[in-house]
């Protein structure tokens, strides 16, 4: 009842601050975008000069401001782009479609205003860093492979969870808690090669968000982090290719019109062919395998006219690893159509559809003795619908709903062939239903204050056909319950409110306060940390609570020199309830009986993140430090106390500076400092059957010793002349320059040669690796 | 199955190189100070030397000396209507054995009980309980055939799995002497691919080609196991394992059905024995 209250309250309020808004307002809006390309420019800055008032283009690149009959000067501006003044008698609404230019590195510093820098200072949204394709690329990799989600493992509040992996860990929650959105359709799982690679083909990305825990209401389903991944539209204007040949992998993108100006596409590939040095091995086993993974993203964008918009992107990538006695390949595909409708210059919308499925399937292939198939698959249809109401100039009104159709099909193995000695076995489908709808509102009170607060609702139905089990306090199963087909037999409703506000002291800095409520219906059956391919993800479910998650975050924002440097420092403290871990040698892997294997509990962390950025000039990069702590207290594991979660690591340190050397050269230097990871170790032994088995301390009570690593790149790019076509440029790279022997793994091991002995061994993944690619672009 | 899985796993592990990774020794300060009483104990249904109750301390991990046995100890083992004494063998300090012609019956209930002569961790009293299961014998035979391309030798078995969950464990005797000498050689499966259906050749055993040799005779026992207990083995296992990030879990103690913090296991369980004359390659 009391929730129902304060529904009633928010919409109220809304509608009362809206209804306030006075007649004979008109309205000026159009998109922004790239003059060269024509792509649109989501965050550009437009103010109307001498007035406190301005907005930012959303997703889309779309903007829309209310303003009174009268003369303006409007200025557009946005990081890295010449600012743009129109002088506008504002008579009638009008629709003011505007293109901007990049600035060249001589003009950088004359036509940079503060205004354009202002973003991270009014913005509603805290907790977010934004990381375009050019700020990724300079930074220097493993092998060479530029990598989104190794760029953003380097921000504060962001670790990493096994080195050199794509599983990572914000604000100390699992990697199961991030939402990774690639043009809206969620990525299961965002490793390639065991993870050691994304699946983001950075020749493909224009830019990734991520947002820490203070998600916009129009997401949720993840506790922990939205990343937010945006493919290229395509260049409108002109045919361009760009592509790479590395030690791992080749790319090649290429894109442009298919009617000038009216539509594009873009289409971006890539092959590993670690592969084809095992055809040149004498061992007859390797020459017959393969192993490589190969992915595939393509875009058409077509602007109907200025008021239709239709996105159409899709994304196929696959793993495949091979040999005459075991096959296995696991994969992503996603699709996604988008429709912008601008019903009205004050309202502007997007339907989307998407369709994306994670699968894998290992096994020995027929003809072998032990001959088996064994495949597991997930797969979301999901339908969206996104409103923003540009009520007045003070304020954004979103809206919307949408719904996820969950295909859980987490496993099946058949014996293969007539002398199969395997019997099959498989795990029955289960279906949910993950629906959203919410309602938000940016308001901005005087010139000092803006206030940002929606509401979520959200609402989770498994439906049938389904087997729900009983299970008794061991997790043995003890009855089961059957639900025919189209039965909705279980239901969970989550009251999700965003709140922020922001209190801009000046115009170079700014305090801002979030909360926010997540609910969490689907998760992933792993307790490893290196983020193995042959993990499921299961539902809530009559036996598995939704895990809630709140988060409230306190920041200090400011710039210096025109927006030069960008500093921030925030704090937060997040709580989960129903948070979910596994009992001790869990079997989560063909096992009907999954929900057995749960623990749950609470788990809570809270930290500091101070980050320095310098945006432009020969030195660009920035410097971060969190310190941050994160425990759980799960019943049934070290004696029901609290313990350190495994992604408590309390320092992390991040240097990342890119050097321009003239036109030409550039250096790249990344260097990372984490506390070692929490561990479980023994402290005793014992012998049974002539073994000598360990007896362990409490989960988690030592430490890995500390990690740190330096990665530098060298770039060198051919010289530029006007009218030149073809652009070369070659990237070395050296990952773990000084060759630190960073734990992977420690194992406690008996000496063969002498029993009695045990001793501990520590493996490393990677000691120094130089690499060498080159790329080009025309 | 999970013996699959771990198969399976280990194949990938190998079949990419990146993971060889590279090892080194390295030094860690442990706690030394923690002590608990160790149970490895044994009821079978055969009048056999493999039943006993052998009790040791724990010692810090890095001791690297062989376990303190525990004299001096009372232990017997109750079947609900007898009681029967284990002796401590004069001979190897630390193993109790049972009465002559003592043996297990499937489907009796077996509580052990020990009274140390000295505390250890506060406690002189411990106990386990462990129900012999029924034994599952309907085995028609077993085959021997060597691999070249993987270069082992595989035990194959043939023979009817019961209705119900069922769990068994495998050991080997080659001439008399047993080759499954340690818990990590000993194999575990349970029956939920083969469950209540003809076994027709699957792998219940792989050995090393140099384990075996044509013309040995070879002996596979079939032990039909508590669930609890294939568990225990099973962790047993996977802690005896090399971690490796991409698929272990945490490191956990294995669950034990000894009383007052001892560690270990006391087990029950009926066995059948199948020959073998091993065949040239």
């Amino acid at each position: 009842m009391q929730k129902r209250i304060i529904t009633l309250i928010l919409l109220i309020g809304i509608l009362h601050t809206v209804t306030l808004a006075q007649k004979g307002f008109l309205t000026l809006s159009g998109f922004v975008s790239d003059n060269e390309n024509g792509e649109h420019l989501p965050g550009a800055t437009i103010l109307v000069d001498g007035l406190n008032k301005g907005t930012v283009t959303n997703t889309y690149g779309y903007y829309s401001l209310s303003l009174p009959q009268g003369k303006y000067r409007i200025v557009y501006s946005f990081i890295g782009y010449a600012k743009i003044v129109v002088e506008l008698d504002l008579r009638l609404d009008t629709t003011l479609n505007i293109e901007m230019q990049t600035v060249t590195e001589r003009l950088q510093e004359v036509e940079i205003t503060d205004q354009a820098a202002r973003e991270n200072i009014t913005s509603d949204q805290m907790s977010t860093n934004t990381l375009s394709a050019k700020n990724i690329q300079s930074i220097p990799m493993l092998m060479g492979e530029v990598d989104l989600i190794k760029a953003l493992q380097l921000l504060p509040g962001v670790k990493f969870v096994a080195e050199g992996t794509s599983g990572f860990s914000v604000r100390g929650g699992s990697p199961d808690q991030n939402l990774t959105l690639l043009d809206e359709a969620t990525v299961y799982n965002a490793g390639h090669l065991m993870g050691f690679f994304s699946v983001f083909n950075n020749d493909a990305v224009n830019s990734v968000t991520l947002y820490k825990g203070d998600l916009p209401a129009r997401y949720g389903g993840r506790l922990s982090s939205l990343v937010d991944v945006r493919m290229k539209e395509g260049n409108m204007k002109k045919f361009h290719g760009n592509g790479g040949i590395g030690l791992v992998a080749s790319r090649l993108t290429l894109e442009g019109p298919i009617v000038k100006n009216k539509a594009s596409f873009m289409v971006a590939g890539r092959r590993t062919y670690a592969d084809l040095f095992l055809r040149l091995s004498q061992d007859e086993i390797l020459q017959s395998s393969a192993l490589y993974f190969y992915d595939l993203n393509t875009k058409v964008n077509w602007s109907v006219n200025q008021r239709n918009h239709i996105y159409l992107s899709g994304y196929f990538g696959k793993d495949v690893l091979k040999s005459s006695q075991f096959k296995m390949n696991w994969g992503n595909a996603t699709g996604t159509l988008r429709w912008n409708h601008i019903f009205h210059e004050k309202l502007f919308s997007n339907f989307t559809f998407v369709v994306n499925r994670f699968n894998y399937a290992l096994g020995i292939p027929e003809g072998n003795i032990q001959a088996f198939l064994w495949e597991s698959e997930l797969t979301d249809y999901t339908f969206k619908g996104d409103f923003t109401w540009y009520a007045n100039s003070n304020n954004t009104v979103r809206f919307g709903v949408s719904s996820i159709y969950h295909d859980f099909f987490p496993g099946t193995i058949e014996g293969l062939g007539d002398s199969a000695s395997i019997g099959n076995y498989s795990i029955p489908s289960n279906y949910a239903i993950e629906s959203g709808i919410y309602l938000s509102n940016t308001q901005k009170l005087g010139a000092l204050f803006t206030l940002k607060y929606g509401l979520r609702l959200s609402v989770f139905n498994n439906i049938g056909p389904g087997t729900v089990f009983g299970y008794d306090a061991q997790g043995s199963p003890v009855d089961s319950t059957e639900y025919p087909a189209g039965k909705i037999y279980n239901t969970y409703v989550g009251l999700e409110p965003r709140l922020g506000i922001v209190f801009k002291l000046n115009e170079i800095s700014s305090l801002k306060a979030s909360y926010s409520r997540n609910f969490q219906y689907i998760q992933q059956a792993e307790n490893s940390t290196g983020g193995s391919p042959l993990s499921i993800w299961f539902p809530a479910s009559p036996n598995v609570k939704p895990q809630i998650g709140d988060q409230v975050a306190l920041g200090y924002f400011r710039n210096f020199k025109k927006g030069m440097f960008e500093s921030s420092a925030e704090v937060y403290y997040n709580n989960v309830k129903n948070a979910i871990d596994f009992r001790d040698h869990a079997d989560l892997l063909l096992n009907k009986f999954i929900e057995g294997e749960l623990l749950t509990g609470k788990a809570w962390g809270y930290g500091i993140e101070l980050m320095l950025k310098k945006n432009r000039g020969k030195f660009s990069g920035w410097i971060s430090y969190t310190y941050s702590r994160t425990f759980q207290e799960i019943t049934g594991i070290s004696n029901g106390d609290p313990y350190p979660a495994s992604y408590d690591r309390p320092h992390d340190f991040s240097i990342v500076v890119n050097y321009n050397i003239g036109q030409q050269i550039s250096l790249g230097l990344t260097w990372v400092y984490l506390t070692g990871q929490p561990i479980t170790f023994p402290v005793g032994r014992f012998v049974y059957g002539n073994k000598i088995v360990p007896v362990y301390s409490e989960r988690n009570s030592y430490r890995m010793p500390e990690y740190h690593r330096l990665d530098v790149s060298f770039t060198w790019r051919d010289k530029d002349r006007p009218g030149k076509k073809w652009h070369n440029s070659i990237n070395i790279s050296v990952y773990n320059a000084y060759n630190r022997k960073n734990p992977w793994v420690i194992n406690f091991l008996s000496d063969p040669n002498d029993p009695n002995v045990t001793y501990a061994e520590s493996t490393y993944l990677f000691g120094i690796i130089p690499s060498i690619t080159y790329n080009f672009r025309f | 199955m999970k013996q699959k899985t771990i198969r399976i796993f280990i194949l990938l592990g190998i079949s990419f190189g990146l993971l060889h990774g590279c090892t080194e020794r390295i030094d860690i300060e442990l706690e030394q100070e923690f002590t608990r009483l160790s149970v490895e104990g044994y009821v079978t249904a055969d009048k056999n030397t493999f039943q006993f109750v052998r009790l040791t301390k724990t010692a810090g991990y890095f001791s690297n000396e062989p376990p303190p046995p525990v004299s001096g100890a009372t232990v017997s083992v109750d079947d609900g209507t007898n009681l029967f004494m284990f002796t401590e063998d004069q001979q190897n300090p630390g193993y109790y054995r049972p009465p002559q012609d003592f043996q297990g019956i499937p489907g009796k209930k077996y509580q052990l009980s020990v009274e140390l002569a000295e505390e250890i961790a506060g406690t002189t009293h411990f106990e386990a309980t462990e129900t012999m299961p029924p034994l599952s014998d309907d085995i028609d035979s077993i085959r021997i055939i060597y691999r070249s391309d993987f270069d082992f030798w595989a035990i194959k078995f043939y023979g009817y799995d019961p209705p119900g969950p069922n769990f068994y464990m495998f050991n080997a005797i080659r001439n008399g002497v047993l080759i499954t000498d340690s818990i990590q050689k000993v194999n575990v499966t349970d029956d939920k691919l083969v469950d209540n259906s003809y076994i027709n050749g699957a792998y219940v055993m792989i050995l090393d080609r140099t384990e075996l040799n044509p013309g040995d005779q070879f002996t596979l026992i079939t032990s039909s196991i508590s669930e609890e207990y294939y568990n225990y083995i099973l962790g047993l296992q996977a802690e005896l394992h090399p971690k490796n990030p991409l698929f272990s879990g945490p490191p956990a103690n294995v669950t034990t059905n000894l009383s007052s913090g001892g560690v270990g296991y006391f087990a029950a369980f009926p066995s059948a024995y199948t020959d073998y004359i091993v065949r040239p390659f």
